[in-house]
């Protein structure tokens, strides 16, 4: 009976509170993709609203106009599944390597990497190393290497891999497997939550690249799809002006405000479209003994 | 049960540490191998440049570069720490990385532990990939949204406010220069913006849990919130404290991007959201002196540094698995 | 920095506009440049370039600017250049341009790492000097082998524009201004049956009866938090009549913290005061630009206040109620017709300069130091100065040369008409046509035309600011406050300004009460320093001019 009631308690106040919090989170969101449908004008009138106002287009087609967005959704395609990829590998396998007890230096290694979430050098030395010493400017590398390993995801993985119990591997290292084979045959299968988490952070932090495209890249083709993105946005701020330098009438509103709002959306769409794949691995429970067998 | 393993596993450590390096290795070379590519790359990509750091000590000149640029000690910290406002601003830094953090986590857990304890797929997926789109939206057009709801003149809460006759015109709730309610805004935009997102590492902790725990409480009898308080809660508990010690070691870097995007340069309100990033920002923008904000940079690390060097030492002593180093 | 990399882009369009715009000017000078050298413009290129061909070089040139925004279709001009420059410079040019946002912290980068650049905006000028970053390039200049250069530039325009005694960069402008003023909703005021706007209590009865009668309409619209920004003030009289010097914004209230008086000899200085002080302080100044001058520039805003947006303090630009009047330059003029055509296409634009010399266009009367706005230079690093400044020769060689990189090819991209007017030809594209920031290259008082078919009273205001006896040197011409010395003080005055002067520029708040506060916070932050610097550094000037 008491039960009974505090399974209905729970249920209502979980609904209820997840069902308020997404109207919270959605209503801005909306007002996004409605302003991103709307004529410039009457979202400067009037302001934003659910409901598109003249609906127009302009805005997606001054974004597509230019067609190196397909090179750069494909140079940028290629970097996040290569760099995801590279970057899980050798996160967890630092992330595994210092999780183990019986491995001596692993605190000291464990300091070491989170110094460099406290300090960095800042960066001209950074572009130093980058552009002069490793020459990889213009090179797709670039997007990768930098950011090869990210302390706060090793860290996150690291803990993730503390809580699969310590008899699995023992027994393992007992039947003479070495640690590369316990990683990738019994840890990370046992992993997989906390894999598709870090692999969704990983794969999100390439995805929105921008800044490295500003210092090293100035090859058209390698632009990342963020870079070209923010591009576009700042010729229509610049357009206003451009206005200004050519004396040239320009008989319409410039669509500065819709188009903002249009990088939004054609940023978040993706991430939308993926993001169910990846949610079945950290929503559903994990039952360690049907791995175990 | 923790405490006890770890406990052998340092009485192990300690053992092996009278054998020479070249056995350590032997011992634990697999272990060595995968640590290699990541400490490889912490030293170049990381360590190398770090040699940036001694621009806070030197009056530093682009063409000399690091090694042959003037030394001038503690020079570079004058004028921060003998400023008007330097003590305001570092306790609106922490007060506010304060209230961030703790306001976080707290509704981070929440939405992973309401996620995990609704039971229709499909809401659960809905929602949950609802909840993580504010992420995803920049500060400036947070910022848009924000003056649109509060401003005077066209806001849309003055508008209904007047709509109902709650007020008359030139009544108007002036959000912009009352510096009391902007602590509480910026929180809740926080969390509006964050929590969702941050959800995400905790869905996939309790994720990791093994079912087999739950199903043998629920046999002995155990009822849903027992569950929740008694198996998923300490299981995130490694989790809860990392991420805290990480905020920890950030509490003196303030959110520029944040800040900077919502307040401006609205001097009405810096008594409560003024923070050392946009203050020094503040002074040195019209001069540009890579030394005078290296100098800063390296002083709010530092001094993150330190209390994350403590509050690691106690993690560690109360619960070593969820310690950092 | 941020701000920084808004407004200079902002400024440099501005000045864009101001220079395609204009110059009806230059018409009039008596250097009359290009075609009174007797040398047919097409053959200034070889005539300059006597010892035929040259060695085959590129050029890295490095310049800021968004694609479409402020250039587009670069490439047919550059090869064009390479095509007439084959058998005499035989230089290849590798011109990429920066976003602006990006520009200031590359451009560091490259100096940092000896980047193999050859010509660049140096935007820390200042900065990169004191580094020894940048190549001296005096001996470039009134040189006979130079003759493009020594032509364009004449010995008192490089003068001006020394830093240290030495030319590091080569200033590019055409004017010393854009002139500043308010635009108005001059249908509104016909509506009320009131004349053309021509003082501020003209202005003050026309935001009045807007404010009555337009509810939907904000007065006056400025967002940001300058509201006023330069109205109510007037830095020519002030500089050339009362020799009162506000530091260190000059000319941008935003930045100016600190008066100075210079004697009547303009021997020494008379007086210094901070914003603030007692009177006491102010008891040297000219009673008409010192103290009297500050409070009447504080009031008036005050008295305005309720014209303005209430939340004009917060950054951002809000959501667009119309606007029936605001700050605008002549320059930027035509935009703000359009822009305001496009919201409402009754608007009727009106433009009232707010500078007293500028409304009765009086001559000699422009307050000015004679410094350009903008420069290029060359890294010390380079190891093609010589050719960097060969190209630059044959830029300033010719009208024709300049305009080659300026408006495109001629039939193609613009056409000439007349002497010094261009236009865009029938049937081209504007939105595809070339476009360059000249005003980072080519852009010379001499050197420059006027778009076709601008209305009469903007034309005057044109021909106004580009001729040279519109201007007189003030009595700290040449003079710049080397704030090394007070960085820390600097830094920390940087605060205080920003805390208050936004309320007394915008009217908010008690204008004494905001002053005294000001005044304390600056006395804390070494604000005596300063002012003791500022005295000493003017002094040596002034001592050293004689």
């Amino acid at each position: 009976m008491k039960n009974s009631l505090e399974n209905k308690a729970i249920d209502t106040f979980s609904y209820l509170f997840m069902a308020l919090f997404s109207i919270f989170c959605l209503v801005p969101f909306i007002l996004i993709i409605s302003s991103s449908i709307s004529d410039e004008k009457a979202v400067q009138l009037t302001g934003f609203a659910l409901i598109p106002k003249e609906f127009s287009l302009t805005a997606y087609e001054i974004i597509f106009q230019d067609n190196t967005i397909f090179t750069a959704y494909k140079t940028t395609i290629i970097f996040t599944v290569v760099g995801t990829i590279l970057c899980l590998i050798i996160t967890s396998a630092m992330a595994y390597a210092i999780s183990v007890k019986t491995f001596t230096h692993r605190n000291k290694i464990a300091f070491f990497v989170y110094f460099t979430m406290l300090f960095s050098g800042g960066l001209i030395p950074s572009y130093l190393l980058i552009a002069k010493y490793l020459g990889l400017s213009d090179n797709i590398m670039v997007y990768i290497l930098p950011g090869l390993v990210n302390p706060f995801n090793m860290f996150l993985l690291r803990n993730f891999f503390k809580q699969i119990p310590d008899s699995l591997a023992e027994s393992a290292k007992i039947d003479g497997a070495n640690d590369i084979y316990i990683l990738f045959k019994i840890i990370l299968p046992l992993a997989k939550p906390a894999m598709a988490t870090i692999g969704l952070f990983y794969g999100l932090g390439f995805w929105n690249e921008w800044f490295t495209a500003t210092l090293f890249i100035n090859d058209k083709d390698l632009y990342s799809l963020q870079y070209l993105i923010m591009k576009v946005l700042r010729e229509v701020e610049f357009m206003y002006q451009l206005d200004y330098m050519q004396g040239a009438t320009v008989s319409y509103v410039l669509p500065q405000n819709t188009v903002r709002m249009a990088t939004a959306v054609v940023t978040v769409g993706p991430i939308i479209f993926v993001y169910p794949f990846l949610q079945k691995y950290f929503i559903k429970g994990l039952v360690v003994g049907a791995v175990k067998g | 049960m923790n405490v006890a393993l770890s406990n052998k596993a340092d009485s192990v450590v300690r053992k092996k540490n009278k054998k020479t390096f070249i056995s350590e290795i032997k011992q634990n070379f697999y272990l060595y191998l995968l640590v290699l590519p990541g400490v490889l790359y912490f030293f170049i990509f990381k360590y190398l440049p770090m040699v940036g750091l001694v621009v806070a000590f030197q009056d530093f000149n682009s063409v000399k570069g690091f090694f042959k640029s003037k030394f001038v000690g503690l020079k570079n910290f004058e004028y921060f720490f003998t400023s008007k406002d330097w003590l305001l601003v570092t306790w609106n830094t922490l007060y506010l990385n304060l209230l961030f953090l703790v306001t976080g986590l707290f509704f981070s857990i929440l939405i992973a532990i309401v996620l995990s304890e609704i039971s229709s797929k499909s809401f659960k997926k809905v929602t949950q990939s609802i909840v993580i789109l504010p992420n995803f939206i920049s500060w400036t057009l947070v910022a848009m949204f924000v003056f649109a709801l509060l401003s005077t003149d066209v806001g849309f809460i003055n508008s209904v406010l007047k709509a109902f006759g709650f007020i008359q015109e030139g009544q108007e709730i002036s959000f912009y220069s009352n510096p009391n309610l902007w602590v509480g805004i910026l929180v809740v935009l926080k969390i509006w913006k964050a929590a969702g997102f941050g959800s995400v590492i905790y869905l996939a902790a309790i994720a990791g849990i093994d079912q087999e725990i739950y199903e043998a409480a629920k046999i002995d009898g155990a009822s849903r919130l027992q569950c929740i308080t008694k198996i998923t809660l300490p299981q995130l508990r490694t989790t809860v404290v990392l991420l805290t010690l990480f905020g920890i070691g950030g509490i003196f870097h303030g959110d520029l991007g944040m800040i900077y995007a919502i307040i401006g340069d609205n001097p009405n309100l810096y008594e409560t959201t003024d923070v050392i990033d946009t203050y020094v920002f503040r002074m040195l923008r019209q001069m540009n002196e890579i030394s005078m904000s290296t100098a800063i940079g390296f002083y709010q690390s530092f001094v993150g540094l330190i209390i994350v060097y403590v509050s690691n030492y106690f993690a560690k002593k109360y619960d070593p698995d969820s310690a950092i180093f | 920095m941020n701000k920084k990399w808004i407004v200079l882009p902002l400024a440099a369009t501005l000045l864009a506009a101001s220079i395609v715009g204009c110059s009806k000017g230059s018409n009039e000078s008596s250097e009359s440049a290009v075609n009174s050298s007797g040398t047919p413009a097409s053959n200034t290129a070889e005539s300059t370039s006597p010892a035929a061909k040259k060695d085959p070089v590129t050029l890295n040139i490095r310049l800021f600017g968004v694609e479409n925004g402020m250039y587009r279709d670069v490439d047919p001009i550059v090869k064009e250049f390479e095509k007439r420059t084959k058998d005499t410079l035989n230089t290849t040019l590798n011109l990429t341009f920066t976003p602006p946002a990006d520009y200031g912290a590359k451009h560091q980068l490259w100096i940092a790492s000896g980047e193999d650049v050859d010509l660049f905006n140096p935007w820390e000028k200042d900065k990169f000097i004191r580094e020894d970053a940048l190549a001296d390039l005096s001996e470039y200049f009134n040189n006979p082998k130079y003759p493009g250069l020594q032509k364009a530039f004449s010995p008192e325009y490089i003068n001006d524009n020394k830093i240290n005694g030495k030319t590091y960069v080569v200033p590019l402008t055409n004017a010393f201004m854009d002139m500043e003023g308010v635009w108005y909703r001059k249908d509104l005021l016909k509506k009320y049956g009131m004349n053309d706007i021509s003082s501020y209590d003209d202005l003050y009865h026309f935001l009045e009866k807007v404010k009555e009668n337009e509810k939907d309409m904000i007065p006056y619209g400025n967002y940001g938090n300058t509201a006023f920004f330069k109205l109510f003030t007037d830095i020519n009289a002030q500089q050339l009549e009362g020799k009162v010097f506000p530091f260190t914004g000059s000319g941008n209230p935003k930045r100016n913290f600190v008066y100075v008086q210079i004697a009547d000899d303009g021997k020494s200085v008379a007086g210094v005061a901070a914003y603030g002080d007692p009177a006491s302080e102010w008891a040297n100044f000219n009673p008409q630009y010192g103290l009297n001058y500050l409070m009447n520039q504080f009031n008036q805003a005050k008295r305005f206040n309720k014209f303005i947006p209430a939340d004009t303090m917060t950054a951002a630009s809000g959501t667009g109620k119309p606007e029936a009047a605001g700050f605008a330059t002549i320059g930027g003029f035509k935009g703000k017709v359009n822009e305001q055509k496009a919201r409402d296409p009754n608007a009727e634009i009106g433009f009232w300069p707010i500078f007293k010399n500028n409304q009765e266009m009086a001559p000699g009367t422009q307050s000015t130091d004679g410094k350009a706005w903008n420069f290029i230079a060359v890294p010390a690093s380079s190891k093609k100065v010589d050719r960097a400044m060969e190209f630059l020769d044959w830029i300033f060689s010719s009208q024709e040369n300049n305009d080659l990189f300026t408006y495109g090819i001629e039939g193609k991209n613009w056409k000439s008409i007349g002497d010094k007017q261009w236009d865009i030809p029938d049937g081209v594209d504007t939105t595809k046509n070339y476009l360059f920031p000249a005003f980072q290259l080519t852009w010379n008082p001499t050197l420059s035309r006027v778009p076709a078919g601008l209305t009469e009273q903007v034309q005057q205001y044109y021909e106004y600011q580009f001729k040279p006896d519109s201007y007189q040197k003030h009595v700290l011409a040449g003079f710049t406050f080397d704030q090394e010395p007070v960085k820390n003080e600097m830094a920390k005055c940087n605060t205080v300004m920003d805390k208050y002067l936004p309320f007394l520029l915008s009217g908010f708040g008690d204008v004494n009460d905001n002053l005294s506060k000001m005044n304390k916070d600056l006395k804390d932050s070494g604000v005596e320093k300063i002012k003791e610097e500022l005295k000493n550094q003017i002094n040596a000037f002034l001592a050293q001019k004689q």
